[in-house]
């Protein structure tokens, strides 16, 4: 079976760092991206099975990224990864189906059933 | 002869006359004095009346600057906690992550022991960035209904009491309405002020006791009696008798209580902090 790829995007590179050797670890595939933009690019390219999304990120923030990525993929599985909830904008995301507002930091344990759950399913949109 | 003592007697009214009059007018200029005393007496009232209404209004003026200066300093906290809180947890997140890979790998026992130390030091500042949040800002309740003796196990585990605080459970195995997180929050901060006020060694009692609308959950620490004037403060924001205190602690408390339609109150000799929570936490939640 074909490894399922997972997009990480945050604009802290430790954080894509231990997050991507923890995924890798778990047995998927790791695509990394550093900001809103470049998400949306290797979104494009790889099409990945899952993705965990930064909201608060430079050049493009994780809400639009978000959006410019779903306006193309209705199918896509995103996460928003958080360090404190704005729960207006989750909203927003949240109705055009973003899967889970993922709170840092998180238990591995907690990530790992997150995808584990997620991965092969498609949400509709 | 005659003439002359009838001129004399008649000399003799005229001044007994004069006498009466000089008295009169004496009699007269007392009473005005008298009167005058006593406009002057009022008028020093009134001052003294204005005195004190200047000095009312002097101490109102005093107290609403202290209070737009604590309100200002509070959405000063509020801005900077938010942003520090976002910006501590990406970091914590990475620590955690570091440390499950670490964990992947066969560890001695003294690598296995400071991993601890880590993932403890990890804990308390997610529970102290929570803290400060929860008082910050209200975020929605996530209710689920669970186990109080597993939330008190859950917070006991995640802060370090001193070996020598003994803790006691009593009837804690009572199913409530909650947010799990929330109440770790509140518990947390108990606790640690219980660690706190007894400083070495003492009891902390946890207690729930389960009233027909209501579950109360009663929290009590041995060590000194909390003075009166402390006693009516404790839940003010900002008010501390700790040299690092934040005196943020128990105004969480209270807000997060509120939210769950409950009420939380001290008491002291012993001291007690005691939580009401209704049962119908679910249906007040759905309606509003
Ligand atoms: N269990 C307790 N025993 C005695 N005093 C207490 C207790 N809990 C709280 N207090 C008092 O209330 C104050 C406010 O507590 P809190 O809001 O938690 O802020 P902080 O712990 O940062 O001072 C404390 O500084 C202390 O004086
Ligand atoms: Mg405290």
């Amino acid at each position: 079976m074909e490894k399922q790829n997972i997009l990480l995007v945050d604009d802290d590179a430790d954080l894509l760092k231990v997050m991507s050797e923890v995924i890798t670890t778990l047995g998927y595939g790791a695509i990394l991206a550093s900001n809103g933009q470049e998400a949306v690019l290797q979104f494009e390219k790889h099409i990945p099975n899952l993705v965990f999304m930064d909201v608060k990120m430079p050049i493009l923030d994780g809400f639009d990224a978000f959006f410019r990525i779903r306006s193309k993929f209705p199918n896509a599985n995103i996460i928003m990864m958080t360090g404190f909830a704005d729960h207006a904008r989750w909203k927003e995301v949240k109705s055009a189906c973003a899967i889970y507002l993922l709170e840092k930091p998180w238990p591995t344990e907690f990530l790992s059933e997150l995808i584990r759950r997620h991965v092969t399913t498609k949400v509709s949109c | 002869m005659k003439k002359q003592t009838v001129k004399k007697h008649d000399n003799l009214i005229n001044t007994e006359q004069e006498q009466i009059r000089k008295i009169a007018t004496k009699n007269n200029n007392i009473e005005k004095i008298n009167f005058l005393k006593t406009e002057l007496e009022i008028a020093a009232n009134q001052i003294q009346m204005q005195d004190a209404e200047l000095e009312t209004a002097t101490n109102r003026i005093q107290v609403q600057d202290a209070e737009m200066e604590k309100s200002a300093k509070l959405s000063a906290i509020g801005l900077l906690s938010s942003q520090i809180a976002h910006d501590l947890r990406s970091p914590l997140a990475i620590i955690e992550s570091a440390l499950w890979l670490l964990r992947q790998n066969s560890l001695t026992e003294e690598q296995d022991d400071k991993l601890q130390v880590i993932g403890r030091a990890v804990n308390k500042m997610k529970s102290e960035i929570d803290r400060t949040l929860s008082f910050v800002r209200n975020t929605p309740l996530e209710i689920q209904t669970c186990l109080i003796s597993n939330i008190i196990q859950s917070t006991l585990s995640n802060i370090n009491l001193p070996k020598s605080i003994k803790v006691k459970t009593i009837n804690c195995d009572v199913m409530i309405v909650c947010d799990p997180k929330k109440l770790e929050i509140v518990f947390t901060n108990l606790f640690n002020n219980a660690a706190d006020a007894m400083s070495k060694s003492g009891d902390l009692i946890i207690e729930v006791i389960e009233d027909q609308n209501s579950n109360i959950i009663k929290v009590q620490n041995s060590g000194p009696t909390i003075p009166k004037d402390v006693l009516s403060k404790l839940f003010v924001p900002l008010f501390t008798t700790k040299q690092n205190g934040t005196g943020l602690g128990l105004s969480s408390c209270r807000n997060i209580i509120t939210q769950h339609a409950g009420t939380i109150t001290a008491s002291s000799e012993p001291t007690v902090f005691t939580i009401e929570i209704p049962k119908n936490l679910a249906s007040i939640v759905e309606k509003a």
